[in-house]
């Protein structure tokens, strides 16, 4: 019984510290850069399409509202999360100005959408449709530098 | 003409009721994050669940008895005692993710918050299991299912380049910027939905509750080698759709919203509509028969009375027990867990536990004091030993590969 139970803390703690391993090198904070970028990513991404979606009136509002809300949430998870990591080095705190700034566009981006969406204002639509594909690409090449 | 009917619907049931919540969140997910690479685990996934469901319901139309009532028999107390445990824990979760899916699906048609619709589901899926007699239960939402259809027909309106697909999904190896363990982590994943134990527990205790003979084997045999490989094939249009739409433009799939994108995006609102009955449908049929699938391990084991033909008052227990497992189901998705990540836990950990459900019905098929010369024959013994040898390499190598990949992120 009692192996059993070592066997299962020990088993929790492994999956703890993968999970949630602090950030030591500079090559760790690049992968959770990369890792942060991708979710952004994939986000203002979903944010275009939901919004050409929109402009075609292809979908019930219900439906966009949920869903653009979905990635928002998403976002602003990937975004706090990733600024609680502290740098390990001065030479990561350029990696961490461009990524927390393009996390703070896809917010933005999406909350803007959000609001056109349940006003039903397609130039508001447009207007965010633009800034997330500006912030997607963005987001894209970092992606690649950090690979 | 009966006969006929009953083939058709059986046939279509067995299409629209092989998708559950695990098949359309791994698909998609695999499709926008592999693009093609793994769809060759779909065909294994189905050849596997045809084998050993054909056997399950061979031994229950032989027999006259459920097979897992059949293993505590012929393994003994302990072994069953094991099987019904880890069976039991992972259809438990299983139910949970279908009833969370089965609130994002409402979510997605009306905007009110997915938690605001777990009680209302959790009731509605009691409500069907304590009412609807079984076949008309089965039916219903088997056929409803079929409108995941839709999926396939979006895959065709997005023109892709069926050259492409076909090379990619002939080039089983993870996409640039992917590593081997990822690719071989949601390999699994996809293998565990497809494979699902309660599926097959499920299907056996059916075929008691609609009284399967021998008589039925035929039926039985064409329902399954016909109709699971057609529901696979809508497995591989929502990862093909995934893999043409989302890949390509980085969209990673962590809802079931952006799941419905390739049919949104090709077929509008007429799409979505359908899309989303055919959401409900599968995780709502899917839903009940993982309920009943807990209900029926449980009360087999200990040998209690059970069935949704028999009268409530007759077996009360199985019917207590049911009510349990609803309460249990919707309490765990209440707790605010994401039902997508539940859902991709739940086929991993479905994985790592396919021995315990495969391996019994094995013994039982092969054993001549059950099914006299109806026992699995040379080439099913053949195919069925290289997929044990199969299921207890996914099994051993799940949990490693769940904390190197750190739960493929």
């Amino acid at each position: 019984m009692r192996r059993t139970s070592s066997a299962v803390v020990a088993l929790s703690l492994l999956l703890v510290a993968g999970c949630a391993g602090p950030v030591r090198t500079d090559a760790g904070y690049r992968e959770k850069a990369n890792q942060s970028a991708l979710h952004l990513l994939s986000a203002a991404r979903t944010g275009v399409a939901l919004a050409d979606i929109a402009r075609k009136g292809d979908a019930f509002t219900p439906y966009l509202e949920t869903s653009v809300g979905d990635v928002e949430d998403d976002a602003l998870a990937v975004r706090s999360s990733f600024a609680t990591l502290q740098p390990p080095t001065p030479v990561s705190d350029p990696l961490r100005a461009r990524v927390d700034a393009l996390a703070e566009h896809t917010t933005h981006g999406l909350a803007h959408l959000r609001i056109g969406v349940r006003r039903g204002d397609m130039d508001a639509v447009a207007r965010a449709r633009a800034a997330l594909l500006l912030t997607g690409d963005r987001l894209d090449r970092v992606v690649e530098g950090t690979r | 003409m009966n006969r006929l009917t009953s083939f058709t619907l059986g046939f279509l049931t067995a299409i629209g009721g092989f998708l559950d919540i695990g098949d359309i969140v791994a698909n998609s997910l695999v499709g926008a994050r592999f693009g093609m690479s793994l769809a060759w685990v779909i065909p294994v996934g189905v050849i596997g669940v045809c084998l050993f469901s054909e056997m399950a319901g061979r031994v229950t139309a032989v027999s006259g008895r459920p097979v897992f009532d059949l293993v505590r028999e012929r393994l003994g107390a302990r072994a069953g005692l094991a099987n019904l445990l880890a069976s039991s824990a992972i259809t438990l979760l299983v139910f949970a993710a279908e009833i969370g899916g089965v609130a994002l699906a409402l979510e997605l048609a009306s905007s009110v918050h997915y938690l605001l619709w777990v009680p209302v589901v959790g009731f509605l899926v009691w409500a069907v299991i304590w009412r609807l007699p079984f076949e008309r239960m089965e039916r219903t939402y088997g056929l409803l299912g079929l409108a995941m259809v839709v999926f396939a027909v979006a895959l065709w309106r997005l023109g892709p380049d069926w050259g492409a697909l076909w090379h990619d999904a002939l080039s089983p190896a993870p996409p640039s910027g992917e590593d081997w363990p990822t690719w071989w982590y949601y390999a699994i994943a996809v293998f565990g939905a497809a494979m699902s134990p309660y599926a097959v527990v499920f299907f056996s205790s059916g075929g008691v509750e609609e009284r399967w003979s021998a008589r039925d084997l035929t039926l039985q045999r064409l329902n399954v080698f016909f109709g699971f490989p057609l529901g696979g094939l809508l497995a591989l249009s929502l990862m093909a759709g995934a893999a043409v739409l989302l890949h390509p433009a980085g969209i990673q799939v962590d809802h079931l919203s952006q799941a419905t994108l390739p049919v949104v995006v090709s077929l509008g609102k007429v799409g979505l509509v359908i899309a989303i009955v055919g959401f409900f449908a599968c995780t709502f049929g899917a839903a009940l028969e993982a309920g009943l699938a807990t209900g029926y391990g449980v009360a087999q084991y200990f040998g209690w009375s059970w069935g949704k033909s028999v009268r409530p008052v007759q077996a009360a227990r199985f019917h207590t027990l049911l009510l349990a497992t609803v309460l249990a189901g919707t309490a765990i998705v209440l707790t605010t867990l994401d039902p997508v990540k539940v859902t991709e836990y739940a086929i991993v950990l479905s994985a790592a536990a396919l021995p315990l459900t495969y391996l019994p019905i094995f013994i039982v098929a092969n054993d001549r004091g059950y099914l006299g010369d109806r026992v699995n024959s040379r080439f099913t013994n053949i195919v069925a030993t290289v997929y044990l040898f199969l299921v207890l390499l996914v099994a051993a190598a799940t949990l490693p590969l769940m904390l190197w990949t750190k739960a493929g992120q």
